[in-house]
């Protein structure tokens, strides 16, 4: 879909920091956690390139999608700026999503900062299906971190970290020696990934990683957001983050 | 409105019922369409260069947005002509409409070993040279060297039946004895032009953004420089010229026919726009309507009259 759709809300969620509500029924109704979008707010020729940002909400019942938007350069800026009324031009939904496995009874959701925003929708699904969620999330404070208190208002157990020498992949650690995690979804930190890479090695859960890369298209065509993977066979290539990915087998990404 | 305006274009056997096209690399006809528009209704369509070989591309990052546009060092990551020909050049038969598939290589020989390969097949309406891909030989792109750029025109129309369209590399210092040379060893069409030579460097990381260092830039920037690349060439030669560089409206698309272009080529726009070549199709016709005018063919160069 691409299509010129009304802002609803902007909420404030802290410094630099907001959640854009759009009205969207279409692209609700198709949307699955882990897509994206190509937003653009402007008119004008500048910032030349739409920006891509995942979907932190998806209604389909009310018909409403929602971002969450950090401020980071002047296209973020703009979009961060729009206004209840004003139109957005919205390509998507884009890209494949986080695989939901059908008979999980417990998952771990791993996320940093703003890049935590598409594990909320994931939540959902699983909250949806009665599957227990761990969340483990960490940022430089709390006011970087959106949805802080909606995976306690889904019945998940979460824990955050904003100190630097806490990683929450520790706290996943010991939950493994405990727990019997069917997947574990992670985004926004390659460091945090590789902790996570070294438990699946250990413990033998599914694992999924969303990734993040400069885009110009969003849709495949100008094989710009490349990133190296391994395949099965251990062969090495280039994917396309936008077409091929955004979320991907985290055994493809991190060896 | 105004269904009666003539927007056809001529190259040689290749017959597009408009000027708009895709240009190469930007809009790949499985991904792009977004399900916007049927793509029939484009002048053509524009398959992302095929190298002789297979090809990774370059490391990321591959773009970068700056001002007035972007820079990109994708670096034609390629399945190699000999794949292409096996796994993939079957999707494009029998569409509606005309396929130009965009080919390139490393050695002058290796354009016209694509087209001994490609056969003249009928899944391809015509094929246009990316002469902008650095020559291993020289280290400098095809078309920045007159000798070799006469030789890999020369040598790959023999190889061939179909259209060849020489898509030369702006960042010479005269277009014209290249356009020129392109023309007499054989090409049907020239596309002016390339992306333009650029780069952009991370200041606090104190080094290049992209992954391979420079890139070449598209977009509103290049739109001025290149549209006086097609008003130099089009005095000196006579076949058609197709604009790519910034075209990101209707208007653009005028100002370059106005130039001399017979047909354009919209890029980096795609992707801020993917509706973008279908309004630039009912722009031009609009402003043809307006102004009088029963075909596209008549402004063509019309900015230089006397």
């Amino acid at each position: 879909m691409f299509a010129s759709c009304r802002v609803i809300e902007n909420e404030r969620l802290g410094e630099g920091l907001v959640r854009l509500l759009i009205d969207a029924p279409e692209f609700a109704a198709q949307a699955k956690p882990g897509q994206f979008a190509m937003l653009r707010s402007w008119q004008e020729m500048e910032p030349y390139l739409p920006r891509p940002i995942s979907l932190n909400q998806i209604d389909p019942e009310k018909g409403r999608i929602g971002f969450v938007i950090r401020v980071k350069g002047a296209g973020t800026e703009r979009l961060a700026r729009c206004r209840p009324g004003d139109y957005i031009q919205v390509h998507g939904p884009l890209g494949n999503g986080f695989p939901v496995l059908e008979h999980a009874g417990c998952v771990a959701l791993v996320g940093r900062g703003v890049g935590a925003a598409p594990l909320r929708p994931l939540a959902e699904a699983y909250a949806a299906r009665g599957c227990e969620i761990r969340a483990y999330l960490s940022a430089r404070s709390e006011a970087l971190l959106p949805d802080w208190d909606f995976y306690g208002s889904l019945g998940a157990k979460a824990v955050f970290s904003s100190d630097p020498t806490k990683k929450v992949t520790q706290e996943l650690a010991a939950d493994c020696l405990r727990m019997n995690f069917d997947a574990v979804y992670s985004c926004g930190s390659m460091r945090l990934a590789k902790d996570i890479r070294l438990l699946q090695k250990q413990y033998g859960f599914a694992a999924y990683l969303s990734l993040e890369a400069r885009m110009a298209c969003g849709v495949g065509a100008c094989k710009g957001c490349v990133c190296r993977t391994v395949s099965e066979d251990g062969v090495s290539s280039y994917i396309r983050v936008c077409s091929e990915g955004p979320v991907l087998p985290l055994e493809r990404i991190v060896e | 409105m105004s269904a009666e305006r003539d927007l056809s274009v001529r190259i040689g056997t290749l017959f597009m019922k408009n000027p708009v096209m895709p240009a190469a690399g930007t809009y790949d006809y499985f991904e792009n369409n977004a399900g916007l528009f049927p793509m029939e209704s484009l002048g053509a369509i524009m398959i992302k260069s095929v190298h002789r070989h297979p090809r990774p591309g370059n490391p990321p990052p591959r773009v970068v947005e700056v001002y007035g546009g972007m820079i990109n060092a994708v670096g034609i990551p390629s399945v190699g002509m000999e794949a292409f020909m096996e796994r993939e050049i079957g999707r494009f038969a029998a569409l509606n409409v005309p396929v130009v598939l965009s080919i390139s290589g490393s050695r002058p020989g290796h354009y016209a070993e694509c087209l001994e390969l490609l056969d003249n097949d009928p899944c391809i309406s015509a094929v246009e040279m990316n002469l902008a891909c650095p020559n291993i030989d020289s280290g400098l792109p095809f078309s920045s060297d007159l000798a070799t750029l006469r030789y890999t025109v020369g040598e790959s129309r023999k190889a061939t039946r179909l259209p060849l369209i020489a898509k030369l590399n702006p960042s010479v210092p005269d277009i014209v004895p290249f356009a020129r040379a392109a023309e007499e060893a054989g090409a049907d069409a020239l596309t002016l032009s390339n992306t333009f030579r650029a780069m952009k460097i991370d200041i606090d990381r104190q080094k290049p953004v992209l992954g391979s260092s420079f890139g070449g830039l598209s977009g509103p920037a290049v739109k001025a420089a290149n549209l006086f690349l097609v008003w130099s060439a089009f005095q000196q030669v006579k076949i058609p010229i197709i604009a790519c560089g910034g075209i990101c409206s209707w208007q653009d698309a005028v100002e370059y026919m106005l130039a001399g272009a017979s047909a354009v080529q919209v890029g980096s726009r795609n992707f801020s726009n993917p509706n973008v070549m279908p309004e630039i199709i009912a722009g031009i016709e609009s402003y043809l309507a307006e102004k009088g005018y029963a075909a596209a063919r008549e402004i063509v160069g019309l900015a230089h009259r006397q």
